[in-house]
Order: C-alpha cells, then sequence, then structure tokens
C-alpha cells in the first residue's frame, strides 16, 4: 500500500529524517514510535505533501505504486484526502473555528465527489454515528468549540475516514486525551481503519497506545531507525538498549507501604469552589503529611487545577477551609499570608510559559529569595542542587531545553525551603527519557529535604510509581483515595478501575444534579437491579475517614 | 437593550461636553467686532440671545435652552440665525457618500492587497505592495489629493472627456455627483487601503501556519479554497472590527479632503464653525460623531457575531 525507502528530510541544514524505510501493507497498523523532535511528524506531512517550503526531501514515497515526491501539487490535492488522510493531533485547533463541524466534514467528501450538498451533510452525519457521536444531527450543527476534546478527535476521525482513504495516518491520536477518553478513541480508530480496510500509520511517543494498537512497531531516534519488528517482539524482547528505556519508563514498580507520618502540612476540609455555572470544586477532603507525596488524578474537567489554585490563593474560600502548616488561610492577616506561601510553592506544567523568557536564570532563581528579604547568595548552590551548571545562572530559558527548564522552575520552588511543592503535571510535557530524570531529581529532593509533595498527572503509571497515596477526582469532588497500592490493586470506586483498566468510557455526558455524579458513566450502575440502584439517584455517597470510595455499592461498604 | 441606553447617555454626555467647552471658549460676539460703524451693544446682545449665544446670559441657562431644544430634535441656530439642524442634515448626506464610497474601496482594495501579501509572503507581490503601503502612509492627504488632481487633469486632457471633477459636489443627479465623486473617494480610500492591508496581511500571516489550514488542505482541498473558505474567512475577524470603527472616525475625520475638493461636508463645516464661532453648530458635529461612532460599534458588534458564530453568546 504505501512504501517508503531512503526517506530522508531535512530543514534547511537540519536533518529531521534520515535514510527511513519501512511500508505498510492492507489492513495492516504500523506503530511509529518516538520522542519529539526524532521526525515521525515530518515523515507524516512528507508522505501528505505538506511539508513547508524549507524542507527538502530525498528518497521515495510511493503510494499504490505511484511516486509521491515527485508528483505535481494538483496530483497531491486529488490523492489528499481520497487515496490517503490524517488525524492530526490536538483537535482544538484542527478545525477551522467558524464554520460547523458537519459542514467542514462534508467538505472533505464534496472536494472529491460530486455529490448534491444535502447528501454530503447527510453522510457527514453518517460518519460522526459511525465514530461514536452521540446525536449526530444535532452535533453536525455544532461550532468545534462546543465539542470536548475526545468528541473532536473523534469527528476528526469521521473526516478523515470519509472517502474511503488507502492509507490513514494518525499523528499522536490520544496524546491530547484523558486515559479513559484514549482508549475510546483507539478503538473508533480501530474500528475505522476495519471498516474502511485502510493501511494504518500510527504515530505516538506513547508505547501503550503501540501496544494496544499496533500490528509493527518502528522505533526512531534522531531522525534513525532504531528498531523495527512485531509489536510481540519488541515490547517483549527489545534489542536496542534506546528501547529498554523507552519501556522501562512505561512500567511502574509499586512503592513500599508504610505507616503515615503524623505531622499534617496541609490540611483542606470540604473546600468548594463553584464558577458561575459550574462546579468546579463541590466538596473536597484531604490531608497530606509531612514528606508524603500525595498523587492526584482525573480527567481534563474534574477540577483538579481549580483546586490547585483554590489552595495556592491562601485566601479565605467560598466554603470549607485550608488549613497550612496549622494555619487557617482564611483568617491569615496580610504579612501571615506572605510567610506561610514560603512553605507552600508550585511548578508548573510548561516551563516555557512559566519563566520569564526575558531573565536569567539566574534572576529567576534569585527572585523569590530577594522578594522575602534573603540574600540571592543561595543561588549557585540551588542550581547545584537540581543539577544544572552553575554556569547556566548567566543564560535565558530559551536557550535551555525543556528538561533543564524544568529544573530551573525547580530550582526557583525550593529557594525558600518550602514544606509543600505542589507540583501540576511537571513532566507532561517532556519526553520519556528526560521525564524519568526529573522524577529522579524531584525523588531525591524530596528525601533530602523532607519535602511533601502534591502531585498533579494524568499519566498513572508515573502516579503508581511517586505516590504514597493517590486521591482519584471525579467532576469536583474525590470519587476515592488512599494509599497508592491499594487503589492499584484493589480499586474500590468503578472509575477508579475504568481508570485502570483504561477502559473506554464516554465523555459527553451532562452534569448530573443529584444523587451519584458518576452513575450516568458508570458500569456497575448499568446492571445494578432497581432497588439498590435509587440509591446512587438520590443520594450523594461520601468517603469518610482518610481513605475510601465514594461509591454505595463498592466492596467495602454495607450494601 | 441596555447597550443601547448607555450608547444613549453616552451621546448625551459628549456633545454637552463638547457644546459646555465650545461656550466657554468660543466668542461669537467677535463677529460683530471688526464693523464699521460699530453696532451698538444692545443690538449686538439682542442678536445673540436670538440666537442662545449671548455670554452675558448666564451659562446654566444657556445650556437648559439648547439642551431642551436638542430632545426636541431641535439642534439651535448659527449665529447670524440659520438652523443648525438642516445645515448638518444637507453636509451629513454629503460626507456620507464621501466615506462610505472612501471606505467601501479603500476595504476592497486593502483586503485583497493584504491577503495576497500574505499568501505571497516574502515574495515580489508582497514587497512591492510593502513598498507602495508605507510610500502611501508617508504622504500627507493634501499632497494626495493634489497629486490626483493633476493626474485627473492629465487623464482629462488625453481623453478630452472632463470625466473626471476636481472641485464641488455636483447637482446633476447620480452621475454627476459620481463624477465630483471619484477623485475625494480615491484621497481617502488609497491610505485606508494601505492602513487595511497591513492589519489584513497581519491577520493572514496568523491564521495560514494555523493547524485548520493544515487540516482543510490534508482533505484535498484545491489551494484557492482553502484559502479563501478557512484562512481569509477567520483572519476577516479582527480586521472587520477596526473597519468598522474607522467609518465613525472618518464621519468628521476627512476635513482636509472636504476642504481639497471643496466638498460641504461636515468636517470642512467644524472648521468654519470654530473660525466663525458657532457654539450650536460644533456641538451639534460632535453629536453627529458621536452617533456615529456608537452606531458603528453597535455594527462591528452586529458583524462579530455574523463572522464568528462559535464565539457568539
Amino acid at each position: 500500500m504505501i512504501d517508503i525507502t531512503d526517506l530522508s528530510i531535512s530543514f534547511g541544514a537540519t536533518p529531521a529524517v534520515r535514510d527511513l524505510s519501512f511500508s505498510v501493507a492492507r489492513g495492516e497498523v504500523l506503530g511509529l514510535i518516538g520522542e519529539s523532535g526524532s521526525g515521525k511528524s515530518a515523515t507524516a506531512l512528507a508522505v501528505m505533501g505538506l511539508l513547508p517550503r524549507t524542507a527538502s526531501t530525498t528518497g521515495s514515497i510511493r503510494l499504490n505504486g505511484e511516486e509521491l515526491t515527485t508528483a505535481g501539487e494538483k496530483r497531491l490535492t486529488a490523492l489528499r484526502g481520497r487515496a490517503m488522510a490524517i488525524v492530526f493531533q490536538d483537535p482544538l485547533q484542527a478545525f477551522t473555528p467558524v464554520h460547523r463541524v458537519g459542514a467542514q466534514i462534508a467538505e472533505a467528501i464534496r472536494a472529491h465527489r460530486r455529490v448534491p450538498r444535502k447528501a454530503a451533510a447527510r453522510r457527514a452525519v453518517e460518519l460522526l454515528d459511525l465514530v461514536g457521536i452521540r446525536d449526530p444531527h444535532q452535533r453536525a450543527r455544532s461550532y468545534p468549540h462546543e465539542f470536548s476534546g475526545g468528541m473532536r478527535q473523534r469527528a476528526l476521525i469521521a473526516m478523515a475516514i470519509a472517502n474511503d482513504p488507502d492509507l490513514l495516518i494518525a499523528d499522536e491520536p490520544t496524546t491530547a486525551l484523558d486515559v479513559t477518553v484514549q482508549a475510546h478513541v483507539l478503538d473508533v480508530l480501530k474500528t475505522a481503519q476495519r471498516e474502511t480496510g485502510a493501511a494504518l500509520l500510527l504515530i505516538t511517543h506513547d508505547l501503550s497506545v503501540v501496544a494496544r494498537a499496533a500490528d509493527r512497531v518502528h522505533v526512531l531516534r534522531g531522525g534513525l531507525t532504531v528498531e523495527t519488528g512485531t509489536v510481540e517482539e519488541v515490547l517483549r524482547a527489545p534489542r536496542e538498549a534506546y528501547t529498554k528505556t523507552l519501556i522501562a519508563a512505561m512500567e511502574a514498580d509499586d512503592r513500599p507501604a508504610a505507616a503515615r507520618p503524623v505531622r499534617t502540612v496541609l490540611d483542606v476540609r470540604d473546600l468548594v469552589r463553584h464558577h458561575p455555572g459550574v462546579k468546579a470544586v463541590d466538596g473536597v477532603s484531604f490531608d497530606l503529611r509531612s514528606g508524603e507525596t500525595l498523587g492526584l488524578v482525573g480527567e481534563s474537567g474534574s477540577g483538579k487545577t481549580t483546586l490547585l489554585m483554590e489552595i495556592m490563593a491562601l485566601a479565605r474560600p467560598q466554603q470549607g477551609s485550608v488549613t497550612v502548616l496549622g494555619r487557617d488561610t482564611a483568617r491569615l492577616s496580610r504579612r501571615d499570608r506572605r510567610r506561610v506561601r514560603r512553605d507552600l510553592q508550585i511548578v508548573f506544567q510548561d516551563p516555557s510559559a512559566s519563566l520569564d523568557p526575558r531573565m536569567t536564570v539566574g534572576a529567576i532563581v534569585a527572585e523569590p529569595l530577594i522578594t522575602h528579604g534573603r540574600s540571592p547568595g543561595r543561588v549557585p548552590e540551588l542550581l547545584a542542587q537540581v543539577g544544572l551548571p552553575v554556569a547556566y545562572a548567566a543564560r535565558h530559558p530559551v536557550h535551555l531545553s525543556g528538561g533543564q527548564r524544568q529544573r530551573v522552575a525547580i530550582a526557583r520552588a525550593i529557594a525558600l525551603d518550602p514544606a509543600v511543592l505542589v507540583l501540576d503535571e511537571p513532566v507532561s510535557a517532556l519526553d520519556p527519557t528526560i521525564r524519568a530524570e526529573i522524577i529522579a531529581l524531584l525523588e531525591s529532593l524530596r528525601a533530602e529535604r523532607g519535602l511533601s509533595y502534591l502531585f498533579v498527572a494524568h499519566d498513572l503509571p508515573l502516579i503508581r510509581r511517586i505516590a504514597d497515596r493517590v486521591a482519584v477526582m471525579y467532576r469536583g469532588r474525590i470519587a476515592e483515595i488512599g494509599p497508592a497500592r491499594q487503589i492499584f490493586t484493589a480499586p474500590g470506586h468503578p472509575y477508579t478501575k475504568a481508570l485502570l483498566r483504561a477502559a473506554a468510557l464516554r465523555d459527553d455526558d451532562p452534569p448530573i444534579a443529584t444523587g451519584c455524579r458518576f452513575r450516568p458513566r458508570c458500569p456497575l450502575y448499568a446492571e445494578l437491579p432497581a432497588a439498590p440502584r435509587s440509591r446512587c439517584v438520590t443520594e450523594e455517597p461520601e468517603i469518610s475517614g482518610d481513605s475510601g470510595a465514594a461509591c454505595h455499592h463498592h466492596p467495602g461498604e454495607a450494601p | 437593550m441596555v447597550r443601547l441606553v448607555n450608547y444613549t447617555a453616552l451621546i448625551v454626555v459628549a456633545s454637552s461636553l463638547a457644546w459646555l467647552l465650545a461656550a466657554v471658549t468660543l466668542d461669537p460676539r467677535a463677529n460683530y467686532a471688526g464693523r464699521t460703524p460699530a453696532p451698538p451693544v444692545a443690538v449686538v446682545d439682542a442678536a445673540l440671545s436670538e440666537v442662545n449665544l449671548n455670554d452675558h446670559d448666564p451659562l446654566l441657562d444657556r445650556y437648559l435652552t439648547w439642551i431642551s431644544g436638542v430632545a426636541r430634535g431641535d439642534f439651535g441656530r448659527t449665529w447670524d440665525g440659520l438652523s443648525v439642524g438642516a445645515d448638518l442634515a444637507d453636509r451629513a448626506g454629503v460626507t456620507l457618500r464621501l466615506v462610505t464610497a472612501g471606505l467601501a474601496v479603500g476595504a476592497l482594495l486593502g483586503l485583497t492587497v493584504g491577503t495576497l501579501a500574505a499568501v505571497h509572503h516574502r515574495r515580489w507581490f508582497d514587497r512591492v505592495s510593502g513598498a507602495v503601503v508605507f510610500l502611501l502612509l508617508a504622504v500627507p492627504a493634501v499632497v494626495l489629493a493634489n497629486v490626483l488632481i493633476l493626474g485627473a487633469i492629465r487623464f482629462n486632457d488625453a481623453t478630452g472627456a472632463r470625466f473626471l471633477m476636481v472641485s464641488g459636489e455636483g447637482a446633476g443627479g447620480a452621475l454627476d455627483r459620481l463624477r465630483h465623486l471619484v477623485l475625494p473617494a480615491l484621497t481617502l480610500a488609497l491610505p485606508l487601503a494601505a492602513v487595511f492591508s497591513r492589519y489584513q496581511r497581519n491577520a493572514m500571516l496568523d491564521v495560514l501556519d494555523a493547524d485548520y489550514v493544515r487540516t482543510a488542505r490534508a482533505k484535498g482541498l484545491p489551494r484557492r479554497t482553502v484559502i479563501v473558505r478557512h484562512a481569509l474567512r477567520t483572519a476577516l475577524i479582527p480586521t472587520t472590527t477596526y473597519l468598522t470603527f474607522t467609518f465613525g472616525a472618518l464621519l468628521v475625520g476627512s476635513t482636509v479632503t472636504e476642504t481639497v475638493f471643496g466638498r460641504p461636508g461636515l468636517g470642512q463645516r467644524l472648521i468654519t464653525a470654530i473660525q466663525t464661532s458657532d457654539v450650536n453648530t460644533v456641538a451639534g458635529i460632535t453629536a453627529v460623531a458621536a452617533v456615529a461612532l456608537l452606531l458603528s460599534a453597535v455594527a462591528a458588534d452586529v458583524l462579530q457575531r455574523v463572522l464568528n458564530p462559535g464565539r457568539a453568546r
């Protein structure tokens, strides 16, 4: 179906891909895996003929025997969307914001077939239905921003298969999505591929996606092929060291269970934060003890970020209380609030956005010290602690790699010797091997300084490895909380179970006003007889004590 | 609805302030000063009081007379006793035709040039249009107008048709009006087109790199369709707002053009009104300008809703 031989791509003098060769047959799924900068996406764009003008390619790309590298723009336009189609990542920007989703899919059909407007619109609705979008008639008339991330990704798949392409390329189709939605989208992608019999080129940096969906895998690094083979061969018995690191980064070891420390550093009780129309945080309680790591997981929109911001505000919450080192934030004077801020610091997800590009690394790390009236003389020591050469103090963030920038962000956060560090997805913007390094750094800092971490991530294996305790959030409340080992080996809440199995759950349900908010998606609720069911409808489940699941029917709960 | 009430209040405040400022600083009495023989003070007072311009009357009384007149739709009188309302209504028509024509031509030209420049980013069209734009922006309106007049005279001589007219408004039907409109409209349109084209070029450059433009190409749409239906359509959103507000600002901002081409419009009238200390005319023109600006704000809102249905709420 598609044959690539000795493909090299370079942007100016910088090579992106070197001597890449592979082929994908009809009905086959090839996983193209590698970190950012490995040349995966450049390969996809080269096949589609969508590389920017600054790129130059050599070698050969043949689709059904037809050479694409030398084909003219007119021929490529005719092939794009018909013989070969692509599903892009980041679905928020992948649809034109001012046109309805259905119209954009219909446009793809009419670009290649002379069908009446109405017929194309009908076909668009069928396609939306095929990819599992509920109410496809209604939804076809929606604008892209009215779709959730998962729905947009599915709509992109619908658009890509509109003309039964021979080759379907999916470029990081699940990266921007939550675990449960990821699973759903992968299923849809495989169904779509079966329906059309296309060859599927699946591009990802996530090994678990490849393990789940691909027949063969091709590992890329820095534009070079590292290893290739069937999924079983490569995942079970990787030949190359690089592949082994990738696999190791994916797998998890349990932390040893230990008694909880005594001293409470952060105590959150019944915290509520309602925005107009959205109950972002709706009664959350947990505590964090000295030296402990609490992992906070949940899909996007579950209220994790709002919860963190409420804690970091150190102000009087709408309802409930936040207590940092024994001090209730609602009763702090302005001066005390400044003092408490030293004890509570944060590291954000994206270090390129959270560091001021106009300041040097040294100035960034010195700023909190100066603000709180201390000497900036500790900056070299702090840089050394996060594993950065002292000479880097004179550099600007743009001259640092993503991992180095995150080290700067960590140095800034620990400059004031805080007791609690809030980590908001600190490694999800980084490549797997860099991610492992930053995690190791965080672990050693915790051991050295007795720090407590409130660690937010959607990467479950990572949480399993780093957290002592785990809280699972769902729509503004904690669905389940407890020791990490217990959560991962014997989850009590049906939502936690679904999350761990990466089971496919819908992502387009209406919010629930009373009773259990998980019940529209709950597999357990669907099977319950009528009598115990009524409790889920009328009564909101609560967690009592410091571990448990907010479910009326989990094994630990009396029936 | 709430917004309309707010806008109305704003118009009242703006014109009241303009009236007060004019009433305090301008001196209508000066119109009688140079006369020989000098008219008796009592006669001047009576004449000024007749048109509510006598600075010996209390300011508050004069203001109340003026504002209650405005409430009834009467904008007062000029110093020599003519109706401000009727005068401005005539002139507003003249200016409106000029500004509408200038803006329409300027917008079309600017959007087209800007879009093409973005599509041919850093190629000859982009460079040449960029140079022309900067030249147009650097030339003052007076110079541009006179260059156009010279050009028109050459054109008329060459064709022997005397089609393009360089002065006045024209009274002999639509064709005559058009003959008088072409040159002043171009004088307005060219600098506008220059500015619009830069806005549009930047807006287009932003969207041409967007993911959805890539998606549109990936589904096999021809390049022209991608540019018009996906890129241009989205880039119009920011440019349109700018364009609409320009309309409001131009209504009294075309003074130079009106003066050079001898068109009896609002901008020209504002200057003469200040010279003759016509407080009521100054306030009246300010009111018209405020209405125009706020109407363009409403128009901008409506256009945003039409162009950007996703964001409208």
